[in-house]
Parts: structure tokens; C-alpha cells; sequence
């Protein structure tokens, strides 16, 4: 039966064509094997270029900012200020509780963010901070000392919804970071008190802030009466358990002085700076000392407050910069006289404090980046860092890790860190791309 | 140009092998230019992979042969399908009850038009070529298993669409 079938079968066979034209058969089939062993590599690298793109750009290298170039020149176990601060990103890193950092270099408060992030002056490692009762006033709310080794910041107790009727136990709490030792110094003032804007002496001994006194304790928080301008010196404090005595502590300068975000200085012998469209210096010893603002800041044209005031050391000189499109200014404490800082440009300037004879700032800008400046007393700025637009909202740095001839440093990035390449992935994977449908093209028309 | 070796055993080749791969591929397809469109596509495949399977080419291209008419009509069965017109069909519809051909060999040729690629090639490869169930599974790329169960229901199918082919279609499987 099987060959039956197989005869029928060769029967219709025998139908087939007579054979086959096998000229350039060989020819064509070499020129195709040359071909494929030219475009397998292609597609291969392709399609890795494509993958590496697509991976690089998703990690999150598309960041438009770029890594400092230069080689880590960190020395091993200095405190220093990184030449480069970046703004963490809210998925990097775990909260830190542990308060016990070591010297920190910088403190900000990411935009969005409701934890600041610290900087360490060390190891140069970013840390999420979970301070124990921060209290975010809308302004500026924590103060890094100069030298890097204590936070101050706004405090305000948790208390139960039911008893939020009395007074909140509240006011300002000091970090010893190199052992994490808390001290919350309580303020009894009416219903309770938001500090803003603190400031150290470069010796870090005295605090000032802003603080205004709760009248009244609503659901949402608390409205308050006038601002006033406090000054603190925190060796005279006793702390018992972690809590000092207020009457101690708190002094507040005279007059209704003051406001959420109207900067503050204090000297290394206790002097307070102000600012209410005159500039006043304040010593609990002494008289009150005014001086005019120029022209046009006296008349309350412009912001009547300043956004820094920075003493030197010596106490003999203030920087003054008035979140105006302005040079900032700076005023001999002796004779009263304020003069524009020489040799900067037109802009609004953020001075975080003095380095020697310099002053360490900023001016603001639309870029990702900005560059952290020393602004000598004459001659030219000079650039020795840079900022992530994202890590200056509320920046407070260690200035007196600075030193005029090295005033920075660099370290290794944070694994997180943005890729010094941003074009990296765009052009792996649009080469990728472009290849890929070239080979599309050839391959199509071949079957075609 | 002067040939190389290998292009001289690949033409060898050819001219011995390509008449009973046309027969092949004739039985494969039921089409005289797409048996020829076949062979040359299964070559031009073994010419580029010659010295990879020099040692036995036909093997080669018989299982391309093969495994390409399947390729080719998965490729190709939505355009037939879309062609189809009423009368197409109804003539396909008509030819699947046939009545006894005087001519079985004509009968065999419309009985396998009808069955699938992969059902043809199993008939062909089983009785034509002679192939052990083993080979069979081997030159398709399937399991031994499958080969036999699918042999069976080709053969069923045969009976069906050609009834008078009788027991030329009783082969024990």
C-alpha cells in the first residue's frame, strides 16, 4: 500500500519544473553572508547602544546638571565644605534620626520637601533629617553654627488636640552634632512661639531669631501677634533634662521689630542686627545704635527688611544684602558709614557668611546651577562652588570651615548624583534608534 | 572568475539534487513556479551556510525546503483568504466531495491541495521520501509523537476529500 502511494505520488511529481537556473546563486548567497556579517554587529551594538540609553536616562541621568569633573581632593578626615552641593532627591537616601553626624558642612530645606537635608563636612554624605519637634515657620527655621558642629532650629512640642487650649511648649532646639545631644530651649510666651530665621555669632555662642508669640491657638496653627527680634546666649542657658529654663536664656530686643523672614545677625559679643528701614544694633549693655539704609532702602520703596546680615569676627563690619537687584552693602559698625560692596554686578545676593577678609554668596539665578562666590573687599569675585538651584531654598553653610585659600573642596558624588553626561543617553539611544531603522529599511526591501 | 571548490561542490550540487528536490517541493506546494520559487529559496539558503553543512547539504535543504513552504503559507494565507471569491469557494467547497476520479493520480494531487502545508509535508516526507517517523520529526523540527498523530489525521483527511483513493490511504502509520 505504501509504495502504491508512493508510485501515485511520483506520478504527480513527475509534474514538477525541469530544474533549477543556479547561475549567481553562489555569488548572491556570499554577497548576502558578507552582508549579514556586517550588519549583525551593527544591529547588536544598536541595539545595546539603545538599552544602555533607555537605562541611563530611566536611572535618572537625564538631570540637565553635570558632576564636577575634577578628581576628589577631600583631605581624609578634614571638615570641609564640598565644592559642589546637590539637592537630594526625595526617593534617595533614608531618614536619618540619628542626630549624631559629625561636623556638617551645609543644611537646606528641599523645595516641596518638609525634612532639611545635611551635608557632611567629612565625609561629604547627605543625610534626610528627622528633627524632633521642627517647626517649619514659612521662613528659613534652622541655622547651622559656622563651624559646622551645631543646628539650631524652630521647635514646637506635639500635643494632644485636646489640650491645645494652653500654651504650646515651644521655641528653639540646638544640636551638638558630634554626639546628638538635643537641648530645647522653651519660650513661655502666650500660647507659645515660632522662631524664624536664626542666626549665630561666627563664634557660636549667641543665637538671635525672629520669634512671634501665639494669642491664639487655632486648628490649623496658631495666630500671632508681633514679631519681635530674640537674642539668646547659649552658654548662660542651663538645660535640665534637655529643656532650659527660658528666663535665662531669651532676650528680646526692644521695639516691634521683626517679621516671618527679616533677617537677623548677632556679633561674637552679643550685638544683635536688625533691620527696619534703618539698621540697628542692639547690645543688652548698650544704647540702641541706628543707621540709615541708603537711598532709596529708606523710604520703603523696597523690601523694608534685609535677607542677610552678616557680622565679621571682628564685629566691625556687616554685610548687608537687601533681596533687591543690588550689590550687597557693607557697613562699618564704628562710624556707621555702608558702603556697596565693590566689583559684583547687578543682582540679588545671598551672603551666608564671612571667609577671612571675603564674603562666601550667592546670586540668584534661573539656572540648575549656581555658583557658590568669595566676594573680596576689592577686586573680582571668585568662584568656589556650585549649588543645585534645588539645594539653596533656605541654605545655611559652615563658613567657618572656609578659608580664603581653600575655601572648598571636592568630593566623590553621592551614588545619587546626576550623570556627568547628560547627552550620554540621548545620543546612545537615538544612534540606537537611527541604526535600528536602518536596518529596518535594508531588511524590508530584501524581502520586498 | 575561476570557482572556487566550494562553489564547484555546491554547483555539483545543484544539478544532481535539484530534479528530486523540484519533485519535492512540487508535491510540498501542488505549483510548478512556487515548487521553483522553493527550491531556489532552500539553495540560496544552503549556499550561504555551506561550509557549515557541507558534509550533508540535502539534509539541509530538504528540512528549508520544508520548513520554508510552511513559512511561505503563514506569510501568505490571509492574502489567499482575501482573495477568496464566492465562486472560489464554492468550487473549493464542491472539489472537497468530489466523486471517483478515473485518474488517481489527478485525485491525489486535489486531495493534497487541500490539506495544510504541515499535514502535505508529513505525507510527503513520510511516504514519498521514505522518511522513518524519527526523520520525519527531525527534518520538521517536531516531536515523534506529533509526527504520528498528525500523519494519522492527514491520512484521515485524505480519505475524506478523496474517498475512491480507497486503501491507498489505509497505510498503517
Amino acid at each position: 500500500m505504501t509504495e502504491e502511494l508512493r508510485d501515485l505520488m511520483e506520478r504527480v511529481a513527475a509534474h514538477a519544473p525541469g530544474g533549477v537556473d543556479d547561475q549567481d546563486l553562489w555569488a548572491r548567497a556570499r554577497r548576502s553572508r558578507r552582508r549579514e556579517l556586517v550588519i549583525a554587529p551593527i544591529a547588536a551594538i544598536a541595539v545595546v547602544a539603545l538599552v544602555v540609553g533607555v537605562v541611563i536616562g530611566a536611572v535618572g541621568g537625564l538631570h540637565s546638571s553635570t558632576v564636577e569633573p575634577a578628581a576628589p581632593t577631600h583631605r581624609h578626615g578634614a571638615a570641609e565644605v564640598p565644592s559642589r552641593i546637590y539637592a537630594m532627591p526625595e526617593s534617595a537616601g533614608a531618614v536619618t534620626t540619628d542626630l549624631a553626624l559629625g561636623t556638617l558642612a551645609a543644611v537646606y530645606l528641599p523645595a516641596g520637601q518638609s525634612r532639611p537635608v545635611a551635608v557632611s563636612a567629612v565625609t561629604g554624605a547627605y543625610h534626610r533629617l528627622a528633627l524632633p519637634g521642627f517647626a517649619d515657620g514659612g521662613a528659613r527655621s534652622f541655622a547651622l553654627s559656622p563651624d559646622g558642629t551645631a543646628l539650631a532650629y524652630a521647635w514646637r512640642a506635639k500635643v494632644p488636640k485636646k489640650s491645645q487650649t494652653k500654651a504650646v511648649p515651644s521655641g528653639i532646639a540646638v544640636v551638638e552634632l558630634d554626639d546628638g545631644y538635643l537641648t530645647r530651649y522653651r519660650f513661655d510666651q502666650g500660647k507659645g512661639v515660632q522662631v524664624t530665621m536664626p542666626a549665630w555669632s561666627p563664634n557660636g555662642r549667641w543665637l538671635a531669631f525672629d520669634y512671634g508669640v501665639a494669642s491664639k491657638l487655632t486648628a490649623g496653627g496658631a495666630t500671632y501677634g508681633a514679631w519681635r527680634v530674640g537674642l539668646m546666649d547659649t552658654n548662660a542657658s542651663t538645660a535640665d533634662a534637655g529643656v532650659a529654663n527660658p528666663g535665662d536664656a531669651l532676650l528680646t530686643m526692644p521695639g516691634r521689630i521683626g517679621s516671618t523672614n527679616s533677617a537677623v545677625g548677632v556679633t561674637n559679643d552679643g550685638t544683635v542686627i536688625a533691620t527696619a528701614y534703618d539698621v540697628r544694633l542692639w547690645n543688652p549693655e548698650q544704647k540702641m545704635r541706628r543707621f540709615d539704609l541708603p537711598e532709596p532702602y529708606r523710604n520703603g520703596k523696597f523690601a523694608r527688611a534685609a535677607t542677610g546680615l552678616l557680622p565679621s569676627a571682628d564685629g566691625q563690619h556687616v554685610v548687608i544684602t537687601l533681596g533687591a537687584a543690588q550689590s550687597p552693602y557693607v557697613l562699618d559698625a564704628a562710624s556707621g558709614q555702608m558702603q556697596l560692596l565693590s566689583g559684583l554686578s547687578k543682582a540679588t545676593y545671598t551672603a551666608f557668611g564671612w571667609v577671612g577678609d571675603s564674603i562666601a554668596g550667592t546670586y540668584d539665578s534661573a539656572a540648575d546651577r549656581i555658583d557658590l562666590e568669595l566676594w573680596p573687599p576689592t577686586g573680582k569675585e571668585q568662584v568656589v562652588g556650585s549649588i543645585d538651584q534645588d539645594a539653596t531654598r533656605d541654605l545655611s553653610i559652615a563658613t567657618g570651615l572656609m578659608d580664603a585659600h581653600r575655601p572648598t573642596a571636592s568630593f566623590p558624588a553621592p551614588s545619587w548624583a546626576p550623570s556627568g553626561h547628560p547627552w550620554l543617553p540621548w545620543a546612545l539611544g537615538g544612534a540606537g534608534v537611527v541604526v535600528l531603522a536602518g536596518l529596518v529599511l535594508i531588511v524590508r526591501r530584501r524581502l520586498g | 572568475m575561476a570557482r572556487t571548490i566550494d562553489e564547484d561542490a555546491f554547483h555539483d550540487f545543484v544539478v544532481s539534487r535539484s530534479p528530486a528536490l523540484l519533485r519535492t517541493a512540487y508535491l510540498l506546494t501542488g505549483d510548478a513556479h512556487l515548487a521553483e520559487d522553493l527550491v531556489q529559496t532552500a539553495l540560496f539558503k544552503t549556499a550561504k551556510s555551506w561550509r557549515r553543512i557541507r558534509g550533508n547539504p540535502e539534509a539541509y535543504t530538504r528540512r528549508v525546503l520544508y520548513n520554508e513552504n510552511v513559512s511561505r503559507w503563514r506569510r501568505t494565507r490571509n492574502q489567499r483568504e482575501t482573495v477568496l471569491d464566492e465562486q472560489t469557494s464554492e468550487t473549493a467547497l464542491r472539489r472537497d466531495v468530489t466523486p471517483a476520479d478515473p485518474d488517481l493520480a489527478i485525485s491525489l494531487e486535489r486531495a493534497l491541495a487541500e490539506l495544510t502545508p504541515r499535514q502535505r509535508a508529513l505525507l510527503v516526507l513520510r511516504f514519498y521520501e521514505d522518511m522513518t517517523e524519527t526523520q520525519t520529526a527531525a527534518a520538521l523540527g517536531i516531536s515523534p509523537s506529533t509526527v504520528k498523530t498528525s500523519t494519522r489525521q492527514a491520512l484521515a483527511r485524505l480519505r475524506q476529500i478523496a474517498p475512491h483513493l480507497g486503501e491507498l490511504t489505509e497505510v498503517r502509520s
